[in-house]
């Protein structure tokens, strides 16, 4: 039962604010010898696995680290081109780390704009009246909930699909930013938050939130 | 327990069949960018849910939920794409949305030898 993450997007659909909470990563290291029985292939700057699903290795994981050392995107931290260093058989037998690939802080903006997006058409093809947004998107590994504020804010968290009490967290994130960004001299309005105090209780809430499953009156 | 209308897609986003029961509000636009733009909203909210998850995922996107209506999602190894809109009080039918693939559509229009094309 856990909070993965807290999103916060602006009028416009700009993300505002980002906090990832936990993630449960799966990931995979095995030793190699050549040639390598996986198809790996360069997307969006980072090295998949294009074929050749096995052990934990799915299509899609990206390349973590070869030999303990940690990939730089589609280069090792060396500066050598991954591809490159294992197309050559002198560099076997190498150990490789697989895993699902962690999202860039501009993969993640362009993500809150969509789902902004997504939450308007939501409401657009909405065969009952007065409809808002999405709220609440189920899948089968998390649970997105949003809460949009009267001001055109959401607060999106994603967490466990068993996990409760999302609602009063969601009410009291928003309590905590009125405190702590709004409340602050030094924060402009829609603009990205760089509160340390609202860093800390968004923090502790969470705390409270994965612990309790709920909040209680008055706090 | 409402329902309120169904989608039926094909793997191209064609919109093969279209049911209405209780709907109160239509969309404002005409019925052929009304498909194109469902269609086009799940196939976002795939490709997002598949970035943001966590780990690995099985089934994917199942459902989502509005302070009004529900939109229950389907989709089968062929790419048919069986959605439904239902009021709030309506739990998991995910075995429902598959029984109207199987049940319905698969049967009849796939023995039609007529019919190859739409797959």
């Amino acid at each position: 039962m856990a909070i993965f993450s807290v999103y916060v997007v602006n009028k416009a659909g700009g993300l505002i604010y980002q906090l990832d909470n936990y993630a449960p990563r799966a990931e995979a290291e095995k030793t190699f010898s050549y040639p390598l029985d996986l198809l790996l292939k360069l997307h969006d700057e980072r090295v998949l696995v294009a074929f050749g699903q096995r052990d934990g290795i799915r299509v899609g994981h990206a390349v973590l680290s070869i030999n303990g050392v940690d990939v730089n995107g589609k280069y090792t931290a060396d500066g050598k081109e991954v591809l490159e260093y294992l197309g050559n058989a002198a560099n076997y037998p190498v150990s490789i780390r697989f895993g699902r690939p962690r999202l860039t802080s501009n993969e993640k903006l362009m993500l809150a704009s969509m789902f902004h997006s997504l939450f308007a058409i939501g409401s657009q093809l909405s065969p009952e009246l007065g409809s808002s947004g999405i709220e609440m998107l189920e899948t089968d590994t998390f649970k997105l909930h949003c809460f949009q504020t009267l001001t055109g804010i959401k607060f999106v968290v994603l967490a466990d699909p068993r996990q409760g009490g999302i609602d009063s967290l969601l009410r009291k994130i928003y309590e905590i930013y009125s405190d702590f960004a709004l409340k602050n001299p030094f924060y402009s309005l829609e603009m990205p938050i760089r509160c340390e105090l609202f860093d800390q209780n968004l923090k502790l809430a969470l705390e409270v939130a994965e612990k309790a499953g709920t909040f209680g009156p008055g706090s | 327990m409402t329902v309120h209308n169904l989608y039926l897609f094909d793997r191209d986003g064609v919109c093969l069949h279209y049911s209405e029961w209780h709907r109160k509000k239509q969309a404002g636009i005409p019925k052929e960018e009304e498909y194109k733009l469902m269609y086009g909203m799940l196939f976002s909210i795939r490709s997002f849910v598949s970035k943001m998850s966590p780990v690995d995922m099985k089934d994917g996107f199942l459902a989502f939920q509005t302070s009004r209506y529900k939109l229950h999602y389907y989709e089968t190894p062929t790419g048919v794409k069986v959605v439904m809109n239902t009021d709030l009080g309506v739990g998991p039918i995910r075995d429902v949305l598959h029984h109207i693939y199987s049940g319905s559509y698969h049967p009849y229009p796939a023995s039609y030898a007529c019919m190859w094309s739409w797959w």
